[in-house]
């Protein structure tokens, strides 16, 4: 208990921290005087504009998308017993994708905003159900990154597909964009429109930290002990599906962010799959809001995408990780 | 506080094929019960079906109580049960490892009495083990005997009436399977009954207070060791000859030979 707890004390101050420190960069730099003053509502009227509706859903976002990576990738990993488990890597992040893709091809989201989360979050939950199944078995590494691996690869081509028959090109264009995953130029809209499911699905991997911890002896004995595992199971689905699938419809997809932040902090907590959840929200916010900070500091002709960054950082990382479980996965 | 556990017409499929026949039987309060049988007899299976983790027909009850109605977490305070196979992932120190015991236990709110009797139900199961001194290790550090040991810790600290131990002796020494036996037979003693899968038939005639022995997923004899480690039944099942003898007013039995003819039904 003391391991998470001093993750959360130090992690909180820090998201905080950086978040503030994320409000005052930009075309406009702001002191951090004129940031609380814009928050507050008390500073000049443009910089109550800058900071409420550009900078702050930014920041929000960022959070949102963290812990909402960050907790689905830690509670995949005690679910399938696997520290290679991540939505990118597993498919659910591209059929979220390709989810959201079909919605604004078909140019539902002027019907109804909210059938954009909604389609991202339905594709999200097929996946991670095939996903399940296709690996309950044998949860091995092989299995698990194959599998992950084909449904990856056919979300992406259904994607390329609704690209390739989209009647308009400078929709592609802007959906292209979009697919590589940011979190800028979004307001407080885009906020609203993923924080329900995000939470949600928040609350339903956390219930399921204990049950998590006892899993780590495998399914029969986890049973044994009381555990309901189909129960569990069908939780853990549906909470990474709602948040992923509610994430990328707002962000796009912002890779690698839950196979780092657990694979991280695991040590922290003593290696305890249900005590990881908490410390990977936070740890996932602090690593969102970080890189996006990076973004807009880097002077580079045009600004870097966010996923773009992520992926660039988090791929070498997972190379690592592959070497390192080289053996198990011959 | 009595302890019957009633198997009644037990039988468990897989797919088109049944591993086990209608099979049944009884186990009193502080019985040491040994399923033996040669590989593929249906051991485990008839393990699992008592555990609740494998789809069975028949009726298991304990005490009068038909096991599959309980609620999970009452059920699994009254019966724990060690699997085989050690599918341990993540690298828990011994002790987190052996406190997952506990959580048929765990109340909603932040109980001193009960943090108080899960340390003491955690420390017990890992002075008895001899593992007390690996606690704060990693259990993926451990060598195989050590782990086994652990693992027997975990489901003794869930301090259940019932103990199913699926092959606990597999990756042990021999200094640690007698040590092991002699836990068990300990554990019976205090009122624990344990019903245990084991392949090795002389600690199975020392040990255990009564056998069944199962072949083809039916149950060929039961009873106390030397009424069914005959050399009839030994011939006919394993196919094997043994040794008999008497130690220190014990009687063992050591297999000795295959036998010239295989067993029927091979």
């Amino acid at each position: 208990m003391a391991d998470s707890r001093l993750i959360l004390s130090s992690g909180l101050p820090l998201l905080l921290l950086l978040s503030l420190l994320a409000l005052t960069i930009g075309a406009a730099p702001l002191t951090y005087a004129e940031v609380a003053a814009g928050l507050l509502g008390i500073g000049s009227e443009e910089h109550c504009l800058i900071v409420q509706q550009i900078r702050l859903p930014r920041v929000l976002l960022a959070w949102l998308v963290g812990a909402a990576l960050g907790t689905s990738g830690a509670a995949l990993q005690g679910l399938l017993r696997n520290p290679l488990a991540e939505p990118g890597l597993l498919g659910i992040s591209a059929s979220a994708s390709l989810g959201a893709v079909l919605v604004l091809s078909c140019g539902l989201t002027s019907v109804n905003l909210w059938l954009l989360p909604t389609g991202a979050m339905t594709a999200a939950l097929v996946t991670t159900t095939a996903l399940y199944l296709l690996t309950r078995q044998r949860a091995n590494n092989l299995t698990l990154i194959l599998a992950g691996v084909a449904l990856s690869a056919l979300a992406s081509a259904l994607t390329s597909l609704v690209l390739n028959l989209a009647p308009n090109p400078t929709d592609v264009q802007d959906i292209v964009l979009w697919l590589l995953g940011s979190i800028s130029d979004r307001s407080l809209t885009d906020v609203w429109l993923c924080l329900p499911f995000v939470i949600l699905g928040l609350g339903l991997l956390l219930r399921c930290a204990p049950a998590l911890e006892v899993l780590a002896l495998g399914e029969a004995e986890a049973s044994s002990l009381g555990v309901e595992v189909a129960r569990v199971r069908g939780q853990i689905i549906i909470g990474v599906a709602l948040c992923v699938g509610a994430t990328v419809a707002i962000a796009g997809s912002i890779g690698f962010v839950g196979l780092v932040v657990p694979h991280v902090l695991r040590r922290l907590v003593a290696q305890r799959p249900g005590r990881l959840l908490w410390p990977s929200a936070i740890g996932g916010a602090v690593l969102v809001v970080a890189a996006d900070v990076m973004v807009r500091l880097l002077d580079t002709p045009k600004e870097l995408m966010l996923g773009v960054v992520t992926a660039l950082l988090g791929a070498p990382f997972f190379l690592g990780l592959v070497l390192r479980t080289r053996s198990e996965l011959g | 506080m009595t302890m019957t556990l009633n198997v009644t017409a037990l039988t468990v499929h897989s797919g088109q094929r049944q591993l086990v026949r209608e099979l049944s039987f009884q186990v009193q309060r502080g019985e040491l019960l040994g399923v033996i049988g040669p590989n593929g007899a249906g051991k485990s299976t008839v393990i699992k079906a008592i555990a609740q983790v494998r789809r069975y027909h028949g009726q298991i009850t304990l005490n009068g109580q038909i096991l599959a109605n309980l609620p999970p977490l009452e059920r699994a305070r009254h019966v724990a049960y060690l699997s085989q196979e050690d599918a341990l992932q993540w690298a828990l120190t011994v002790e987190d490892f052996v406190s997952l015991g506990r959580y048929p236990h765990r109340r909603w709110w932040n109980d001193e009495r009960q943090r108080a009797t899960d340390h003491a139900a955690i420390t017990h199961a890992l002075h008895v083990t001899d593992t007390w001194a690996l606690r704060q290790r990693p259990v993926t550090t451990l060598s195989g005997g050590e782990r086994a040991r652990v693992r027997l810790a975990r489901v003794l600290a869930v301090e259940a009436a019932l103990v199913l131990a699926d092959e606990p002796l597999a990756a042990l020494d021999p200094r640690h399977q007698l040590q092991l036996m002699a836990l068990l037979q300990a554990h019976c003693r205090a009122g624990i009954s344990i019903i245990l899968v084991l392949h090795d038939l002389t600690l199975a005639s020392r040990f255990c207070d009564r056998l069944l022995l199962l072949q083809h997923g039916q149950l060929i004899a039961s009873g106390t060791p030397s009424a069914v480690l005959t050399t009839a039944n030994l011939r006919t099942v394993y196919g094997i000859t043994a040794l008999r003898g008497e130690h220190q007013n014990q009687a063992y039995l050591l297999p000795w030979s295959a036998a010239e003819t295989l067993p029927i039904n091979h």
